[in-house]
């Protein structure tokens, strides 16, 4: 009889410092409670930092402001009252969604950005969609595969692909199968055809990630004693690979993906800028160009939300695929 | 003793990928080539990076101009040579700067609870900031100073190093040497640069080398989008250039070339040197 703790203790998953070893051992409620509270603090921030500009009416007019502007804005956000008084309504201001309006589409900013969202999401979804297929693919390769070549080079070509920048492969790949070959579009988002490349180039950030460390998870559990067990009990190799090695490897798989959000963010914001596509992450690059702060401001705000809120659902997400998550801590 | 190391070295062994001497060489030796020439970029630059020639655009490379040259005619070669110099400085500026504030606030940690709890706060709150969005984001309001760029990517990578510094102490401090400096009265400014701080300097090289990979992405990201400093700069280059990819792809490919290799460069030291200290300390713990 085989001892049942050494087995829950064999394939106890990798354990990282990450940032989620506080969140996983709370439930639902801390997570959401962690998620307002990291961004009330990314609000403190961005209400120094406009603080620190100067004088924040003039900064939210627009260029060429009337008389009467910087005056309404200095009404609504408080800024002639003390400095508590001024955090408690630009607080209020941001969260009710209450901005001045952009100063290039006279519009408000959490509109304009509401409506780019789509894209970013779609660009996001489809490049993590091509990672996490290629990562595990790699991965798994790199482990298993039948010869030594195909479980190396795989992996090596991936990982040269995390020294380079997103905008460097997608220079690469828009010269290769634009320029050169005709096939796909250079940018812009016309066709459907034109997300194959912005979403290519940026998977090839996360990827090498998401292969290096499957490898790794599953190195640890080749030789763990319920896949011992497997193969003595003559199941299948593919069987045992896959439903006992690979299955329990996802874990640190899925935490990885957590910690990579923020750099496919900041690569999306890249990838859009460089394929004209018009997402979250090139509207703001558009604000920055022409100085539009109401909103630089909003998609400070609409970001970190996203992010945010993602990451609790990674934490959550984590917890169901492998309730030994939150036993572990 | 094990109880030191588990945490940060079984989260860095995952991180950094196991290469052999030849790829600690090579990169050493590019890392190297990339610091000469930026230091000697005013002597090596064959022409100066901002002279345009508007009768000599968009130039082939040539004997006369063995880059080419742009859309106004400056010459490939001595931007690229030049164009390292932002992002050198930049990256070992942001790293450091990270490294000290970490130090700081790991040690500022150690010193009781409540200190912890605000610290580990601001930590957390930091980490769940995407660091080159707001260090876009953050540059765009504040402008784009070569001090604002510096300081807001080593404030969105100090938190790595503070973990490691916090851990480590905490580890240490229950220690019987510890315990016998303390209760030999020692001061506590002698037990953090005594006790604490030689025993976290191997994981703070590794911190360091997987920081200086991060910052060195994100400096490049920045310049790209215009939020660099005004200087002949490979990610700007790129950038500029990159509308030219069918008539003048040398335009942006030799500054691409370039960033390329300097970004290997450094991920193969910072590779390198995480893996030695994983070995120095698995001696020096008897494992």
């Amino acid at each position: 009889m085989i001892d049942m703790s050494s087995l829950v203790a064999q394939s106890a998953p990798l354990r990282f410092p990450t940032r989620r070893l506080r969140f996983r051992a709370s439930s639902v409620l801390r997570s959401v409670l962690s998620a307002i509270i990291a961004l009330w603090g990314v609000l403190t921030l961005v209400f120094f930092a406009i603080l620190l500009t100067g004088n924040p009416a003039t900064l939210l007019a627009s260029p060429s402001p009337t008389k009467a502007q910087p005056t309404a804005l200095t009404a609504q956000f408080g800024f002639d009252q003390s400095l508590g008084e001024q955090y408690v309504r630009f607080l209020g201001n941001i969260v009710t969604g209450n901005y001045p309006d952009s100063f290039r589409l006279s519009a408000n900013p959490i509109d304009q950005l509401l409506a780019a969202l789509p894209y970013t999401l779609a660009l996001a979804a489809a490049s993590l969609l091509i990672a996490v297929v290629l990562g595990l693919a790699v991965g798994y390769g790199a482990v298993f595969a039948g010869n030594r070549a195909l479980r190396s080079t795989p992996i090596t070509i991936l990982a040269a692909f995390q020294a380079t920048p997103v905008f460097v492969i997608g220079l690469l790949l828009i010269l290769l199968f634009s320029v050169r070959l005709g096939w796909l579009p250079t940018g812009g988002a016309r066709t459907p055809q034109s997300i194959i490349l912005p979403a290519v180039a940026l998977s090839l950030v996360m990827a090498p990630r998401i292969a290096q460390v499957f490898r790794a998870s599953l190195l640890q559990l080749v030789d763990a004693e319920h896949v011992r067990a497997a193969t003595a009990k003559q199941i299948s190799l593919r069987t045992v690979r896959l439903r006992h090695v690979a299955a329990n490897s996802l874990v640190p798989v899925v935490s990885v993906i957590g910690l990579e959000l923020g750099g496919l963010l900041g690569g999306s914001v890249l990838t859009e800028s460089l394929f004209n596509w018009p997402g979250i992450g090139a509207a703001t690059i558009a604000a920055i160009d022409s100085k539009d702060y109401p909103v630089i401001i909003a998609a400070v705000v609409v970001i970190a939300a996203i992010f945010i809120i993602v990451n609790a659902l990674v934490d959550l997400f984590t917890v169901r695929i492998d309730p030994r998550a939150e036993l572990n801590l | 003793m094990s109880t030191i190391t588990a945490a940060p070295g079984s989260g860095v062994s995952i991180v950094a990928p196991r290469v052999r001497a030849t790829g600690a060489v090579v990169g050493a030796v590019l890392l190297g080539v990339i610091v000469v020439v930026s230091i000697a970029a005013p002597v090596l630059a064959p022409y100066d990076p901002e002279a345009f020639t508007l009768t000599a655009i968009l130039q082939a490379p040539s004997p006369a101009h063995p880059f080419g040259t742009d859309e106004i005619g400056r010459d490939i070669l001595s931007r690229v040579i030049w164009g390292g110099r932002p992002v050198l400085v930049t990256t070992i500026a942001a790293t450091l700067l990270s490294l000290v504030i970490g130090l700081i606030m790991g040690t500022l940690a150690s010193t009781g609870r409540i200190a912890d709890t605000i610290v580990t706060r601001i930590a957390d709150i930091q980490l769940s900031i995407p660091g080159l969005v707001f260090a876009m984001l953050a540059i765009a309001l504040t402008g784009a100073h070569l001090g604002n760029i510096v300081l807001v990517l080593a404030l969105s990578a100090w938190p790595l190093h503070f973990r490691v510094v916090r851990a480590h102490a905490a580890g240490v401090r229950g220690l019987p040497f510890t315990e016998a400096s303390t209760l030999a009265g020692s001061s506590a400014w002698y037990r953090i640069t005594r006790n604490y701080l030689p025993g976290v300097l191997p994981l703070l090289s590794v911190t360091t080398g997987i920081t200086a990979t991060v910052v060195a992405l994100s400096a490049t990201g920045l310049s790209y989008l215009g939020l660099g400093v005004v200087l002949p700069d490979w990610g700007r280059m790129i950038a500029i250039s990159k509308g030219h990819l069918s008539d003048a792809p040398w335009a942006s490919g030799f500054p691409s070339l370039a960033l390329v290799l300097f970004l290997l460069s450094v991920q193969l030291v910072a590779a390198a040197v995480s893996g030695r200290a994983r070995v120095s300390l698995k001696r020096s713990n008897g494992v």
